[in-house]
């Protein structure tokens, strides 16, 4: 057993010593998770058995952290919010079943911004997490706590949603990998839902080789999902030793103007070289309407957000305010006692955008440049196989340090909110340290293509270290 | 420019009840997240169709039939109040 076990070494190694990956990780996170703030909710593996029903077990054995918006059955769900502390679901999440039925044990609940609303973590209800490179600086949003604890090895692998960059931002910052699928790929039954037609599941890990392992698991068509496609489910698995030779990767120019930090931009063209020194042609590619994918996303984020999240009543599940004078006043209440700062600000410009007299002009308006945006990347797409660029404009930035200023903290996603907007497939690798601080390469496929997105990253990690550099601390033996 | 009256609107509308104290600092954040997806205005979309969701699926359906039964014991333990199998709110007719 050790710290940088790939997952099928881990099986294997599960195998043998039935319970020797799950008491390590245990231990590091009870040494090591107090100086991150990365789990919500920490899970004794026996109070969320296994449900003894035939799966693959092609994960046997294998500790996981979810975040806290899959709901668990019989375990606290609060998805980073007061509005949901001490819920506790009596079902499992699509993804959770299945993660079960290959094998896997629930280690915890990772912490993340509230309904996954933020760039930072710093949303959360229950404090912000810290980046392990540097504890004064963030670990990225939304997903934050699942990247912290991969990159500092307190898990080996932990699911996460991305709905604008809420997966690989936080993975470029944190160093390590994270794959956001396809839109439909996996079931998004039992993911407590923000923007319904962005949101989507995916996976953090060390590498592109881990992710696929656990992708392989949690993909393909849900009864319960009806926007979960009826696709096969290809072998991530296999698709990981197709290397890049061949393949021609455009380069989005876009991505490359003033926003991005010169050293940024030198660890993302150093990677390029590196893919196209293994064979992959080059090819430099304008999009013409992405620069309009940040005002998009914060008409139609919003405009989602703000009729998923009306079913918070404090009548059926979650915080309900005391000693209400009558039904309204419940209501208003119960949910402004228990939303924080930005999902309120966030329900109210989504209801802005949707109500009468404004409708057309900022929802319609904003639907209509989301098909420009997507003819784009599909423009591309008939002359290269993949699209390349930076996943963010900086390097982790500090607590507090966007805050002040909500739209600061939005441009954070510039690079990765068009992917969801189209619904594209997109992963982001660890491609250097600019000032000690990992950077990330953002690679983004065809609908439905996670396998070149793999058999790329694949190919890239098995030319490059960065995947494997350890931030300090956090090392073998560290606590 | 954002009103504070819009903002009370708003409020009403989302079921957010909005503290004094806080409410100067809403209208200045929601005025410039306004001003700025305001762009969109200039976007030269003519008639093209809007995209409400990034596949073109046609709604599956399927046969309206009972496949889980509904344990509201177990449904119910998430609620803050219930009283003989029903969630209990404030009256609502006098």
């Amino acid at each position: 057993m050790k710290l940088r076990s790939r997952v099928p070494e881990l099986v294997a190694a599960t195998a043998r010593e039935t319970r020797s990956a799950l008491e390590y990780y245990r231990e590091r996170i009870r040494v090591l998770n107090p100086r991150l703030n990365a789990f919500i909710t920490p899970v004794d593996p026996q109070a969320h058995p296994a449900t003894g029903a035939p799966g693959t077990r092609r994960l046997a054995g294998l500790p996981i952290a979810h975040k806290d918006l899959f709901v668990t059955r019989g375990i606290p769900t609060t998805c980073g919010s007061r509005m949901l502390a001490g819920f506790v679901p009596p079902y499992d999440a699509c993804v959770v079943e299945r993660l079960d039925l290959a094998g896997c044990t629930l280690i915890g609940k990772t912490n993340m911004d509230e309904f996954a609303m933020g760039s930072s973590n710093e949303t959360s209800a229950f404090g912000p997490v810290r980046n392990p490179w540097n504890l004064e600086r963030v670990p990225g949003g939304s997903s934050g706590g699942s990247a912290a604890a991969v990159a500092a090895g307190l898990v080996p692998v932990a699911t996460g949603t991305d709905t604008g960059g809420s997966i690989r931002q936080p993975a470029a910052l944190c160093g390590i990998t994270g794959i956001k699928p396809s839109y439909g790929r996996v079931s998004r039954f039992g993911m407590i839902a923000f923007a319904s037609s962005m949101d989507q599941a995916g996976v953090l890990a060390r590498s592109a080789e881990d992710a696929a392992w656990v992708l392989r698991e949690m993909a393909g068509h849900d009864p319960r999902d009806s926007t979960s496609v009826g696709l096969p489910v290809p072998d991530y698995v296999a698709a990981l030793t197709r290397g890049v030779r061949g393949l021609r990767i455009g380069i989005v120019q876009n991505f490359f103007d003033e926003g991005l930090w010169p050293a940024v931009a030198d660890r993302i063209r150093e990677a390029l070289s590196v893919l196209e020194a293994a064979g992959a042609q080059l090819i430099d590619i304008t999009l013409p309407h992405l620069s309009l994918s940040v005002p998009v996303y914060y008409v139609l984020a919003p405009a989602e957000c703000s009729s998923n999240l009306a079913r918070y009543d404090g009548i059926r599940y979650g915080h309900r305010a005391r000693d209400p004078v009558d039904l309204t006043d419940l209501y208003c209440r119960s949910r402004s006692e228990g939303f924080g700062a930005e999902v309120q600000r966030r329900i109210l410009i989504g209801t802005y955008v949707l109500s009468h007299g404004y409708y057309d002009a900022y929802y319609l308006k904003a639907q209509r440049v989301r098909r420009l945006i997507r003819n784009d990347f599909l423009k591309a797409f008939e002359s290269v196989d993949l699209l390349a660029g930076p996943t963010t404009p900086t390097p982790a930035f500090r607590l507090g340090e966007k805050t002040a200023d909500p739209l600061t903290m939005y441009l954070n996603d510039i690079y990765t909110i068009g992917v969801n907007l189209a619904g594209l497939p997109a992963l982001s690798v660890p491609a250097g340290l600019v000032e000690g601080l990992p950077v990330g390469l953002q690679l983004i496929g065809r609908d439905f293509d996670e396998e070149t997105l793999f058999a790329a990253a694949a190919d890239f990690q098995g030319r490059t270290d960065w995947h494997r550099a350890e931030p300090p601390g956090f090392e073998e033996g560290s606590g | 420019m954002l009103s504070a009256e819009e903002v009370k609107r708003l409020s009403v509308l989302a079921r957010l009840e909005v503290r004094p104290e806080d409410q100067d600092r809403l209208v200045r954040e929601l005025d410039r997240i306004l001003g700025f997806v305001r762009q969109l205005e200039a976007a030269p979309t003519g008639e093209i169709e809007p995209l409400v969701h990034p596949l073109d699926l046609i709604q599956p359906l399927r046969d309206d039939e009972v496949r889980e039964p509904v344990d509201r014991e177990a449904i119910q333990k998430a609620a803050p109040d219930v009283a003989e199998g029903y969630y209990r709110v404030p009256r609502v007719i006098e």
